[in-house]
């Protein structure tokens, strides 16, 4: 029996300040009370100096924040961003979490490459010490999610496994089709996993699942309109959130997988990210650097960064909705206006998660450079500022805009044509052949 | 006209060209072998062909439109006219999407259906794309009766030809259906692999305005039945020499390259600014040379199409 309630993230996971794993917690809301715009770099951590790595995370517990790279495990002090512990891993990175292994707070994140390496790894977030490996068939992806005392991974091969966080067991395992990129979403007894289009061609879908048996809770749903991939799902109270490939965001039900409502963004949301859900409201932050609010109403509003955005999703800090860049720079907008309050400038490392620690919000830079960590904090010095979206129109600039091209290349042609028209005339083709007719005989 | 042979002011090539194609319609040039040769027609040397090289008929094309400020104005407003509904729709994205306004169809049913999905979906905007078929037909027709009059009256265009464009609108309704089709299947060469997708892609919206794109033009010339019309149109474009599915292809090609260089063309907005205006208005003023130029070499082989009472 599914009961679903809406969950703060801050109150997901074992200990206080929590940002247990991808998007805060396992409903992967993206929301918590944090650090208001504007901001101000107070420390920065590189990391694997030399590789372009991809780092995912950060994730919270109390004072240390953990993030995973292609080649290491590295935990830090979140006030000053200072290393306390790395452990070596291998594969593609997964977001890690962190949850309490009898009674300890514990990172669990991917390892291995393929199916003889492939591993659940949990150590302890204090020194890292190793605490249990739980065998996969294949290569983990996307990352860990952990709700109730389970953790959850899909593999390459389609297979979701929940592991019980105390010892490494596994729970039960259940294979689904399609490819899976992103940690599946956890909330009410249900979890759900969106998987991409398969190599038959097929369309992605949402699948939901018991979370403590494996079986399923529905059909898999599969979209009116084929999509080849679908965004990282999240939940926001009884409803799974999913940005699909024809550019409409869903929201299923988590008790039938019906569809309770859908809004129409037109734009492309990256398989890497998930919609933030805090409280009702749905932020959505698409391909090309448009963050959505969209809701059962509609969409309430766009603001159009113009910037790429891969693997960042957007995350809600009290009033301010955040979103990572390719560009490595972020931007806030607020939730209400949906005027941009605030942007960092670019530094050239694509933002590749966030997270938020108390006073510091979390900044994972990677795969488009030397991958590092930064810590952002409110600048008393700073300013705001309240610049409307390029997408809500300005008919005078528009109109001036406009007139000057209109008399710019209306002029120019008028002249071009004035001076060709001086020297050549325009024809008749159809008039020369006639006069051009032979005459008989 | 008193030039009997050798190029005309116009740089056409002028000597006795009915008395030639009848000849060649009669049988007077085998025609060449295999599909593409009977499609294509046979092989004539370009100067010797009814169909005026490509710079003859661009620059006349160019310089029709340039003569005609009022034409110009009236497609530059409708240009934001398209912008001011697309908005109005809710459409959020880049300008890109006006670069092609005046584009030939299939191109640019191509887009307002593009444009129809990206405002209302999939489902909803192929619907909507089906309904803008209409409004295409009739911004083909009317320009196609404006270009007509205008080569009719020495550059003139007189009011007249709204009415000959819209006489001719359920013709040229007709005809930017079957390039619709034609769009529909050059979508299927997805299934081909990227690569063949793309030449498809292009190539085929060139085969469909190939044949397809005399349609517009014979339509407001006469009134004909549209299967006569679209027999007159794909007659004309086999004209020997005339190298029309080069033409055809240079178009598509320049067509789709144009967007890239719009200026900040991928910046999605609401109010774009003066250089992007400049940019999808300079781009308008290509289709439109290019559209021109369609109607001088149809009307340069007009005369030289067979009635059906000579075709043997």
């Amino acid at each position: 029996m599914l009961t679903f309630a809406s969950v703060p993230a801050a109150a997901q996971g074992g200990s206080e300040p929590a940002w247990s794993q991808f998007q805060g917690g396992a409903a992967h809301t993206g929301a918590a009370d944090g650090p208001p715009p504007p901001y101000r770099k107070v420390w920065e951590l590189p990391l694997d100096a030399g590789r372009e790595d991809v780092a995912l995370g950060p994730v919270v517990s109390g004072d240390t924040a953990v993030v995973v790279t292609d080649g290491s495990v590295v935990a830090l002090d979140v006030a000053t961003g200072a290393e306390r512990w790395s452990v070596e891993r291998d594969g593609e990175p997964g977001t890690p979490a962190i949850v309490d292994v009898e009674d300890a707070p514990a990172v669990v994140y991917p390892d291995g490459d393929d199916a003889e390496t492939a591993v659940l790894v949990a150590v302890a977030l204090e020194d890292g010490s190793p605490l249990w490996e739980a065998p996969l068939e294949a290569e983990p992806v996307g990352g860990v999610t952990v709700d109730d005392g389970r953790v959850f991974v899909v593999d390459e091969d389609g297979a979701v496994y929940a592991v019980e966080a105390d010892d490494g067991g596994v729970a039960w395992t259940r294979r689904i089709s399609g490819t899976v990129v992103a940690p599946p979403a956890a909330s009410g007894g249900g979890l759900f996993v969106v998987a991409g289009a398969s190599e038959d061609g097929s369309s992605a879908r949402i699948v939901g699942l018991d979370a403590a048996t494996g079986d399923p809770l529905w059909p898999a749903v599969v979209p009116d309109v084929a999509s080849a991939f679908g965004s990282a799902p999240s939940v926001d109270a009884d409803s799974v959130i999913v940005a699909l490939q024809d550019g409409v965001v869903y929201a299923l039900s988590v008790l039938d997988g019906s569809t309770s409502w859908s809004v129409r963004i037109a734009a492309f949301v990256s398989p890497l990210a998930a919609p933030a859900a805090p409280d009702g409201a749905i932020f959505v932050a698409d391909r090309t650097g448009g963050l959505h609010r969209v809701g059962p109403g509609g969409r309430d509003w766009v603001f159009a960064f113009n910037e790429r955005v891969l693997r960042q999703s957007p995350i809600v800090v009290d009033a301010a909705a955040v979103v990572g860049f390719d560009d490595g720079g972020v931007g806030v907008v607020d939730v209400d206006t949906g005027h941009m309050t605030f942007r960092t400038a670019a530094t050239g490392v694509a933002v590749t998660g966030m997270a938020v620690a108390g006073d510091v919000l979390l900044v994972a830079h990677g795969a488009t450079g030397v991958p590092r960590v930064v810590g952002l904090a409110t600048d008393p010095a700073g300013s705001l500022v309240d610049v409307t979206s390029p997408t809500d129109l300005d008919a005078a600039e528009l109109a001036s805009s406009f007139a000057i091209a209109f008399v710019v290349v209306g002029l120019v042609v008028i002249v071009a044509g004035w001076l060709a028209r001086s020297r050549y005339q325009i024809r008749d083709p159809s008039r020369d052949s006639i006069d051009q007719t032979p005459e008989p005989g | 006209m008193s030039k009997r042979s050798g190029r005309s002011a116009s740089g056409h090539r002028s000597t006795t060209k009915v008395a030639r194609a009848s000849d060649r319609q009669r049988g007077g040039t085998t025609a060449s072998g295999g599909v593409f040769g009977r499609l294509l027609g046979p092989p004539v040397p370009p100067g010797m062909s009814e169909m005026p090289r490509f710079r003859t008929s661009l620059a006349q094309g160019f310089l029709l439109v340039a003569a005609n400020p009022a034409l110009i104005a009236a497609c530059f407003l409708f240009v934001l006219a398209v912008w001011l509904v697309l908005l109005g729709f809710g459409y959020v994205g880049s300008p890109l999407a006006l670069t092609q306004v005046f584009a030939l169809p299939p191109l640019s049913t191509a887009l307002d259906t593009q444009n129809a999905v990206s405002v209302a979906g999939q489902r909803a905007g192929l619907m909507a794309g089906l309904g803008l078929l209409v409004v295409r037909a009739l911004v083909v027709a009317i320009l196609a009766g404006a270009i007509v009059e205008g080569f009719e009256h020495a550059g003139r265009i007189r009011p007249a030809a709204i009415a000959r464009g819209l006489r001719a609108s359920p013709r040229v309704l007709a005809a930017t259906v079957l390039a619709f089709i034609a769009l529909f299947l050059a979508q299927l060469g997805a299934v081909f692999g990227a690569g063949i997708a793309t030449l498809v892609q292009v190539v085929l919206p060139a085969f469909a305005l190939y044949l397809l794109g005399f349609v517009p033009f014979a339509a407001v010339r006469r009134r004909d039945p549209l299967p006569e019309t679209i027999r007159r149109s794909i007659a004309g474009a086999r004209t020997p020499g005339g190298r029309h599915l080069s033409f055809c292809l240079l178009y598509v090609l320049i067509a789709f390259l144009l967007p890239v260089f719009l200026p900040q063309g991928a910046f999605i907005t609401a109010s774009p600014s003066v250089v992007t205006w400049i940019g999808i208005l300079a781009m308008t003023l290509i289709h439109l040379g290019f559209t021109a130029a369609l109607g001088y070499r149809w009307l340069a082989v007009e005369a030289s199409v067979a009635e059906p009472s000579e075709r043997v």
